[in-house]
């Protein structure tokens, strides 16, 4: 009887110590998981960058009397690189003219659609980030110019 | 008596693995945090945001300097061999290539249509500087022409 009650002691003893490494383990590799998670969230440079290119946008118009009809034109007289920016999963442009508030009017250039998404500021963070900003030209024409972002880089593991 | 001295004796092994195991643990942590937070991809990715966000920016013709003394660090802390090299400039695809690591590195595209020319590393003045000069498409092929 003796016996039988040192060996379950033994036993005892093994599955706590089995018991209290695998609790260590799953801590450990918690805290490793959280902090890879944090780390990994990319620089968002979204806004920024969508700020920027409506104001490139935008200067350009004011300055320029722009050919819509062509794309390769409207990036050649706004200094922009077409091939960059037609990657419709980064970029996203909308050039129009706006009447009854902006909620008609005619559209000059487009690239990209989606611009609902626009509007759901802080909804998704995979939604583009956008900036909207509204011009008045030499004519009269109210332009409205929309520029969204989704740009996320390129890491390359070789 | 004598019973209870071999269980302590018999004991002692299970407790020094034990907490040299846990050593191990906190030790791998520790360990691992420090290269999150100092990790090359982290600031890679920054580089190439920010350069690029300069190139946007930039005018033709702009002579630019921007200090990489910590991304060179990072770089030599991961090994990596020329650190004149851990920023380079892909005028073929709008591109800046930021490379903290041996394996692996980072690219973000400007979408300013610009090509960039005269590009260096300058080690020591007395920081370490990245220096690039921005120029429109046809100037920078009269540059090169020229040269």
């Amino acid at each position: 009887m003796r016996l039988l009650n040192k060996k379950a002691e033994i036993a005892g003893e093994q599955v706590m110590w089995l018991w209290s490494m695998f609790l260590l383990l799953i801590a450990a590799g918690g805290l490793a998981l959280g902090v890879t998670v944090f780390y990994s969230q990319e620089y968002d440079v979204r806004a920024i960058e969508a700020e920027t290119l409506n104001s490139i946008i935008t200067n350009c118009l004011t300055e320029n009397e722009v050919d819509f009809t062509v794309p390769a034109k409207f990036y050649e007289a706004c200094g922009l690189e077409g091939k960059v920016l037609e990657d419709y999963q980064k970029t996203r442009i909308k050039i129009g003219i706006c009447r009854e508030g902006c909620r008609e009017g005619e559209i000059l250039f487009q690239l990209g659609s989606d611009f609902e998404s626009c509007d759901f500021i802080g909804k998704n963070k995979n939604y583009p980030k956008c900036v909207k900003n509204k011009i008045i030209t030499d004519k009269g024409d109210k332009i409205e110019v929309i520029v969204g972002s989704n740009h996320l880089s390129g890491r390359i593991y070789v | 008596m004598r019973l209870n001295r071999e269980g302590v004796i018999g004991n002692l092994p299970d407790v020094v693995i034990t907490i040299i195991l846990i050593v191990l643990f906190a030790a791998f942590l520790f360990v691992f945090i420090g290269q999150q937070r100092n990790g090359a991809g982290v600031w890679e990715d920054t580089y190439a945001k920010e350069i690029a966000q300069v190139i946007n920016l930039a005018e033709a013709g702009d002579e630019i300097a921007i200090d990489v003394h910590y991304a060179t660090e990072i770089a030599k802390k991961n090994r990596v061999g020329d650190l004149r090299s851990i920023v380079r400039f892909d005028n073929e695809n709008n591109e800046v290539v930021v490379k903290l690591r041996p394996r692996g590195e980072t690219r973000f595209s400007y979408f300013k249509d610009v090509e960039i020319v005269n590009d260096r590393i300058e080690l020591g003045v007395p920081t370490n500087v990245l220096k690039f000069r921005v120029m429109g498409p046809e100037k920078g092929g009269e540059d090169e022409a020229a040269e």
